[in-house]
């Protein structure tokens, strides 16, 4: 039936031949006295000839019209150094060319642009599974690296699949299945207080252990043991025995912080000393060892704590936890802002492992380590901690809603296959995230029962959900030939909005049909995004559409720029993360993108952008004298400005080329073939501008050079690492021959945008940018549809873009706004 | 051991009529192992310190090539040659051995698809190992292969038996896995139906994946109950990759791919030599990266070939212990085909023309820089001709043109 229909849609196309209509003769006209002698068969830049335009029947001529529309519409072509043709009869051909490209709209809706049969990528399964089963681990270690496309890694003709990924799905729903399903009894909670001088008595005993066995030793042994060691350590040890001689307590780990001074601890110090944590940048909280991770779990990791003697800026201690073996890089669990002599308890609810330990550390410096005596002496800023408590495993359901969704009240070991079937049909929509038939059910209850000859029943059941969990119907999103059911809608809003599962709601509106309806649609849309779970999609978009996962990548030269550190690094991400939040979380206007009269910042990032009165470490939003400051908006982020730069120089072509591609939509055409890149050079004598300049020089270069560079050369006084520069930064020989830092040649911040106009700096070129801001909401829409429906998109849904843009306009500009009004278009409901 | 093959290549040039040889290829003894090991540098190899002046076999060693000048005989420069299509920088590194234009999806690279042909042979068809990177490894559906970046991992699945319990376990997981392959095919078969056009092609990806993943664990099966080659060696391998100690790093998995080869584990290897930030070499004090977009700059260029010094000196351990490893008539380099080659032909700028190449081992005339005019013929010629060395004497791979021109077999 479905193919019959086809048929006739094509049959229909053809024979209406008689309608179809016909190029005009003013656009030959048009196009043979304006394009034919570059984008002909004499020449033929770019690859693109005019004469071969047609007709539109299928997709790619319908792209070829739109490069030529916007080609016009942006001024771009024919270029200014070439014959220039009338506006009106620009506008009387881009009127031509828009509506045929919309009559081809009509006629080829549902053969193009089409969904991609997607599977879920590392992300989303990750969260998938998170929401599902209520368990906690890294689960997608081992899946290969999605693939990414038009910028974004859920794309699904991208998203590959492999052998090695399949044996990791099969792995990973074991791991998964394993944790989940649990017997046992409800782990008891355990909470336990104390201060550091846990660590002193430890130390402690470990002395008192060690003398104690020398004294065992005869001197024979003694001899050898001695022997034994380099010269150093022989040294040490004798000294060792003689001091615990004299004061068994004479080491320790924490100094006692008493009245304002620090103090050796000692043994039969009360339970309430507060203890100096200085020494080291970083020490395992090594709970006792009942406390040690038996059972894996939530914990609630508890600290009290202050900051001594560091005049304004307080101490930001980092929590992590990871296992305590060396090369395993600890996951972050939260940061404490200490006050200076305010005493505060900070929590943190942390899911550990088996054997997992919580760390702290001072976030921004690694002090010395010294001796105890040493130590006793520093001057330094310093963590005093008064207590840490630890409690856990923090279960609030038993068992966990996981082990429920899969078993429900049944005992796994004496299941059977009646229950098996009625587990299932409870289960298998949640999996599967659709209505499953009952056909489908007992398929999979015979798997059970075909397990179930040769291993126990628990087993044959984890293996039958094992299975379900391998199934396309899981691991793909499934949506129907020719149109997007409720269920497939559901689906895309909680991929979309949560980069997850649909839950028990969105399914229940589902099964109803009514998530379709508008109202409930838009009602849906609002309690997603007051749902903690939105915050990964804020997260994830904003990551990957302007690339913050890039920041770090490349370390900025440490001759060049000195002054780049951690702390620095971590804001510019923060920044970025945090200004995209802001402008969603309160539906600013997109023009805050663009410029903007305020930003996120701590003192670190503040500093770096010469914005005074930010004292500390916490980011907070901070309005901008405009007068004072250059920055406001994306492109002054230090985040944005270090990603598009090597490390050692900027270029603005790759500057450029990134704004076009992310900021403005406007993407350039790729290089051609034959030209060598320029080589960077920071010996000073030349200029990444005077090169450019050079190499617009050159006629093929020109072409898109004068196009691309434009867009860069107005960021040229924004460093690698974003700082204001008049001067590049270049390297000289200073005294004893060694380089130094040293001024390069000025910067010269000034270039024309051809469709746009000239700019003397920065600021005017920003001005350009805002009066054309409409690229930008359309690059907005496109952007967020693009990641919204996991498909790169093309000329049919231009239209859908349109609508999204005009309608977000009209409204309030704001982000927020786009976000609705892109799900209640009909784009979003497109098969 | 194979001079029959030796012998009749010898006297037949590399001119010889294509049927013959396949069918020869066919009749070559299992016990003749010949291997290939891919390695790639993905920031490039600064080419003043790399790069020979002169062409042809009198060329005056450069600074890293002195490192190994003593296995002069064993290797040959190969300098000129590109991807055809391939360009994006950084983003190139994944077309590198699959010489795939960087607008197509990607394809089997050279190991994956040599693995097809000889990776029966072996418990484990080919082995993606890591000194820092592998994006090198892709598979026929355009995936990239995983590597392992722990060698005390690739120990333990290469030579520590498993107990007969486990064993058993191993079994049935591996039974119970091929039933599920065989039931989600099924499964998706019906689903199937109800898709449109382009969903069934990717479902069609699924099932190829499913059907050979099945095969994998068959033989999988089939080797449970091999025993595992014994060696002298001990598991001193690191057990957590420590990424700043990249000379450490590489150094094992240099020892890896020996020890691999020489028990017959895996006859094709690839791995990459890289570290995005700093690194423990003595002298260097900027990130790898960023040293390799030097800008000219003196000091910037000294630490890059620290750098890749250290890089050199280890192909020159491996270089020694393959030879020193006696194999039939010859060593084990003469049956092992290496080659180092990066996606950027100069780190400073992106450039991916001009690519550095150094295949050393195999059955090939070596002690030579072959200099190719600029652009005139693609790598991927060279992978046409290492195949033809194993016996699989396809036309072309990817965008090439032929075999490689003067790169003859010995």
């Amino acid at each position: 039936m479905k193919k019959l229909c086809f048929l006739i849609i094509v049959s229909c196309f053809t024979t209406s031949a008689s309608e179809t209509p016909v190029i005009p003769k003013e656009l030959t006209a048009f196009l043979n006295d304006y394009c034919i002698q570059c984008h002909g068969p004499k020449k033929s830049k770019a690859d693109f000839r005019v004469d071969q335009l047609r007709i539109i029947e299928n997709a790619s001529q319908a792209e070829e019209w739109q490069l030529v529309l916007d080609n016009l519409h942006l001024g771009e072509m024919p270029p200014e150094d070439e014959k220039q043709a009338d506006t009106k009869l620009i506008n009387k051909v881009t009127e031509w060319i828009e509506k045929e490209l919309s009559r081809a709209r009509k006629v080829l809706k549902g053969h193009t642009g089409e969904v991609v049969l997607r599977r879920l990528n590392r992300f989303e399964y990750d969260n998938t599974i998170e929401d599902l089963f209520g368990v906690q681990g890294s689960f997608t270690d081992s899946f290969p690296e999605d693939a990414q496309e038009d910028g974004f890694d859920n794309n699904g003709a991208a998203l590959m699949l492999s052998t090695a990924q399949i044996q990791a799905y099969m792995s990973s729903a074991e791991k998964v299945l394993n944790k989940t399903i649990k017997t046992g009894q409800r782990p008891v909670h355990k909470s336990d207080e104390r201060n550091l001088q846990m660590q002193n008595k430890g130390l402690w005993g470990q002395h008192a252990k060690r003398q104690k066995s020398y004294k065992s030793e005869t001197p024979e042994q003694t001899r050898i043991r001695l022997d034994k060691l380099p010269p150093k350590e022989r040294k040490k040890q004798l000294e060792d025995q003689k001091k615990f001689q004299q004061d068994p307590y004479w080491d320790f780990i924490y100094p006692a912080w008493e009245n304002g001074k620090l103090r050796a601890p000692r043994p039969n110090d009360p339970e309430t000393t507060e203890y100096a944590y200085y020494r080291t940048s970083f020490g395992y909280q090594n709970p006792r060892s009942s406390m040690y991770i038996q059972k894996p779990g939530w914990y609630k990791f508890t600290i009290n704590a202050y900051a001594v003697r560091t005049q304004v800026e307080g101490i930001r201690l980092k929590i992590t936890h990871s296992s305590p073996r060396p090369g395993i890089i600890p996951k972050l669990s939260g940061y404490a802002y200490l006050k200076e002599n305010t005493p505060q308890e900070y929590s943190f609810d942390v899911y550990l492992e088996k054997g997992e330990r919580v760390r702290v550390q001072e976030a921004d410096k690694g002090s010395k380590w010294m001796t105890a005596k040493e130590g006793l002496k520093y001057q330094g800023p310093m963590t005093i901690i008064k207590s840490i408590k630890f409690e856990g495993p923090i279960v609030k359901q038993w068992p966990g809603k996981g082990h429920t969704n899969l078993l429900g009240n049944t005992d796994i070991n004496k299941l059977n296959k009646d229950q098996v079937r009625e587990l299932l049909s409870n289960f298998a929509p949640k999996l599967f995230r659709r209505h499953v038939g009952s056909a489908v059910i007992e398929k999979y209850t015979v798997l059970f029962e075909q397990f179930a000859k040769t291993v126990s029943p628990a087993e044959a059941y984890k293996l039958t959900l094992k299975a379900m969990m391998v199934s396309p119907r899981f691991l793909y999103h499934q949506e129907a030939a020719g149109k997007v059911d409720d269920y497939a809608l559901a689906s895309r809003l909680s991929y979309f909005l949560w980069r997850s599962t649909p839950d028990d709601e969105l399914l229940k509106l589902a099964k109803q049909k009514k998530i379709s309806q508008q109202k409930i649609l838009k009602e849906q849309i609002s309690r997603m995004l007051q749902d903690k779970k939105s915050e990964r999609f804020l997260k994830d978009f904003t990551k990957q559409w302007l690339q913050t996962y890039k920041v770090g990548e490349i370390m900025p030269d440490k001759q060049l720029y000195p002054k780049y550190d951690k702390l620095l690094e971590e804001a510019m991400v923060e920044e970025t993360q945090s200004f995209i939040k802001e402008v969603f979380r309160n539906n600013l206007s997109i023009d805050n993108l663009i410029d903007s009269d305020w930003s996120i910042l701590n003192e670190r990032l503040a500093k770096h952008y010469g914005i005074p009165g930010v004292k500390g470490l916490q980011m907070r939003k901070v309005k901008f004298d405009k007068a004072a400051t250059i920055r406001g908006g994306l492109m002054t982020h230090a985040s944005i400005l270090n990603i598009t730069s090597n490390g050692t120089t900027t270029s603005p072509v790759v500057r450029g080329v990134w704004l076009m591609e992310h900021l403005l939509g406007i993407p350039p055409s790729p290089p051609p073939p034959d030209v060598p890149p320029i080589e960077p050079d920071i010996r000073g004598a030349t200029t990444i501008k005077e090169q450019l300049l050079k190499h617009r020089e050159i006629q093929t270069c020109k072409e898109c050079h004068k196009k691309i560079d434009p867009f860069g050369v107005a960021l040229e006084n924004f460093g690698v690492t974003g700082a204001w520069r008049l001067n590049y930064e270049a390297l000289k020989p200073g005294k004893n021959k060694r380089m130094q830092l040293a001024k390069g040649k000025a910067v010269e911040p000034d270039d024309t945008i051809p469709s746009m106009g000239s700019y003397k700096n920065f600021d005017e070129f920003r001005k350009l940018i805002f009066k054309n801001r409409k690229i930008v909401y359309h690059n907005m829409a496109h952007k967020l549809a693009t990641f919204a429906l996991g498909r790169s998109l093309d000329f049919s849904d231009r239209e859908y873009l349109d609508q999204i843009v005009m309608a977000t306009a009209k409204k309030d500009k704001g982000l927020q706004t786009m976000v609705y009004e892109l799900i209640l278009n009909p784009i979003f409901r497109k098969p | 051991m194979n001079s029959n093959r030796r012998n009749f290549l010898k006297g037949a040039g590399v001119t010889l009529a294509l049927p013959w040889l396949e069918t020869f290829a066919a009749s070559v003894p299992q016990n003749i192992q010949q291997r290939l090991l891919l390695i790639g540098v993905p920031l490039g190899l600064y080419k003043d310190a790399f790069l020979p002046k002169e062409s042809g076999s009198s060329y005056q060693a450069s600074e890293y090539l002195s490192i190994i000048n003593q296995f002069r005989n064993n290797y040959t420069i190969i300098s000129g040659l590109e991807h055809e299509g391939v360009n994006g920088g950084h983003s190139a590194e994944s077309r590198l051995f699959t010489a795939v234009p960087s607008h197509m999806k990607n394809k089997s690279s050279l190991d994956q698809y040599l693995a097809q042909y000889i990776g029966k042979n072996t418990r484990f068809d080919s082995l993606a190992l890591s000194a820092g990177s592998n994006n090198f490894s892709w598979t026929a559906g355009g995936s990239m292969v995983p590597a392992e970046s722990k060698m005390a991992n690739i120990y333990s699945k290469l030579f520590v038996e498993e107990k007969a319990a486990s064993k058993a376990k191993v079994l049935a997981k591996l039974k119970h896995g091929q039933s599920i392959m065989d039931f989600v095919f099924e499964d998706a078969k019906s689903m199937s139906r109800k898709l449109t056009k382009s969903d069934r092609q990717k479902l069609e990806e699924y099932f190829e994946n499913v059907r050979a993943t099945e095969k994998q664990l068959l033989k999988a099966e089939s080797w449970v109950n091999k025993p595992k080659p014994k060696i002298n060696a001990k598991n001193n391998f690191s057990t957590e990759a420590r990424d700043a100690d990249i000379v450490k790093n590489y150094r094992e998995v240099c020892d890896m791919t020996h020890l691999a080869f020489q028990t017959d584990s895996t006859r094709i290897i690839t791995f990459g030599y890289f570290r995005q930030n700093d690194v423990v070499v003595p002298g260097v004090k900027s990130a790898y990266h960023a040293l390799s977009h030097h800008g000219m700059d003196k000091s910037n260029i000294e630490q890059l070939n620290k750098i890749e010094s250290q890089f050199f000196i280890g192909l020159k351990n491996l270089l020694s212990k393959l030879k020193n490893s006696k194999e039939g008539n010859g060593s084990m380099l003469d049956n092992t085909t290496i080659v180092v080659s990066s996606n950027l032909g100069n780190g400073n700028n992106h450039s991916t023309k001009n690519l550095p190449v150094i295949v050393a081992g195999g059955r090939y005339k070596h002690g030579q820089h072959l200099a190719y005019r600029e652009g005139r013929y693609p790598l991927s010629n060279l992978f046409v001709s290492i195949l033809h060395q194993f016996g699989v004497m396809d036309k072309s791979f990817a965008t090439s043109t032929g075999p490689l021109k003067n790169f003859e077999l010995v």
